[in-house]
């Protein structure tokens, strides 16, 4: 019987070499690999070349307060000198009946140069919080920007958490029907392309931070006349605010005193997106969408607060 | 988390970055970031571009560093025989050519 692999974690190295592992829901790692021929006209294609591996890692993971204690709002370089020196992927290989592990079975996919950018973040009535999160891997120069070794331990210990929703505020009115929220953080990137005289991608960077946050609501007399007639209302970081609260194993939650939970605040422009959505026999909702932008002083239009303690009459 | 680190924590949001740089700021630097948040906790005027100096400051100062822990790597190369050159083979004077 062949071998065969799982999900085993991610590692972040901090700016002293030291690893801290986080468990990931997936992990996608994509080559990025371009080929093209000669277009020589004929009817088989006589000529193939690769001119291009740019690899990227899509990452969703539940640990959303850890890995926004890595990676802000603007990104955050992976490479020697920056907050993150490197990245690595471990994939677990599965025990089977035939074949007995060994000591170190695994593999790890390591990235020593990049850029780590926040996809999203949402979270559902009931779930659990989900962040995604891309590498584009980078060559430091000559080398490949992704390194296989087939064979390594497992790394211990691997931080898990789980973050519930927590009653949000928008334009200082609390929503406590809300159904699910999601941030999208609306990066835009510079254009991949190739080193003169290799196929590895050699720079990246952040062009421009456009978030929106989506609420969907099951409590659509929330959206008032007042609101339409005005059709957008001001959002600012002192009266709109997300919660997640932390789940505690063997428990319900973290105690709502202690600073483990998450605060998001955001500035922008409050707006009616969907006003209704009904049908027969079925619970109704709205959904609004704040588009957020930075203010006078230039703060980031979503600020984190990762030591927060959980309010319960935001904001 | 002391205080300082706690308003450091927060001007860094502030400006779109993680928590996890602060942990590399020197004490001169920690004292100087946090001075640049607000009693209402957002940046003071000028904040975002107070903070961006000092990083380019700090990040120079972090690469020399990393500069001096890892030396230059010299002779990587494969070892290549000494070669001497046809000019010292050859005659240095009259009175070498006539011996």
């Amino acid at each position: 019987m062949g071998k065969q692999y799982t999900l085993g974690c991610l590692s972040l190295f901090d700016g002293s070499g030291d690893p801290t592992h986080i468990s990931g829901s997936s992990i996608s790692i994509d080559s990025g690999i371009e080929v093209s021929g000669n277009d020589s006209g004929s009817f088989y294609e006589e000529f193939q070349s690769v001119i291009r591996f740019d690899p990227t890692v899509n990452v969703t993971s539940k640990c959303v307060r850890e890995l926004l204690s890595w990676v802000g709002l603007n990104g955050q370089c992976v490479g020697t000198g920056f907050d993150i020196t490197k990245m690595d992927v471990i994939t677990r290989r599965i025990a089977d009946c035939q074949n007995p592990l060994d000591g170190t079975p695994h593999i790890r996919d390591r990235f020593e140069n990049g850029l780590l950018t926040l996809g999203s973040l949402g979270v559902d009535r009931q779930g659990d919080a989900s962040l995604t999160m891309v590498l584009d891997a980078i060559t430091d120069g000559s080398n490949s920007p992704i390194a296989r070794t087939d064979g390594v331990a497992l790394p211990t210990p691997v931080v898990a958490q789980r973050f519930a929703m927590g009653l949000p505020a928008f334009g200082g009115v609390t929503f406590p029907d809300t159904e699910n929220w999601s941030l999208e953080f609306g990066l835009t990137k510079t254009e991949k392309s190739p080193g003169l005289g290799s196929i590895y991608t050699d720079s990246i960077g952040v062009l421009t931070v456009r978030p929106t946050l989506t609420i969907r609501n099951r409590d659509i007399s929330k959206l008032t006349n007042a609101l339409l007639e005005a059709v957008a209302s001001s959002a600012t970081h002192l009266n709109t605010k997300l919660q997640l609260i932390a789940r505690k194993n063997a428990a319900a939650y973290e105690d709502f005193g202690d600073p483990v939970h998450v605060g998001i605040t955001i500035a922008g422009l409050l707006t009616p997106q969907n006003i209704l959505n009904a049908a027969s026999n079925q619970r109704s909702t709205n959904e609004l969408r704040i588009s957020a932008s930075t203010d006078v002083s230039g703060n980031a239009p979503i600020l984190f607060d990762l030591n927060s303690t959980y309010d319960t009459t935001p904001p | 988390m002391s205080q300082l680190t706690e308003k450091a924590v927060r001007v860094f949001a502030c400006c779109g970055k993680a928590p996890k740089g602060v942990d590399y700021l020197d004490s001169d630097e920690l004292a100087r970031v946090a001075a640049l948040l607000n009693d209402d906790g957002l940046l003071v005027e000028g904040g975002a571009e107070s903070l961006r100096l000092l990083l380019i400051e700090h990040y120079e100062r972090r690469k020399a560093t990393v500069a001096e822990l890892e030396p230059p790597i010299v002779g990587t190369g494969v070892d290549h025989p000494f070669v001497e050159s046809e000019v010292d083979d050859e005659p240095t004077s009259i009175e070498d050519e006539e011996e």
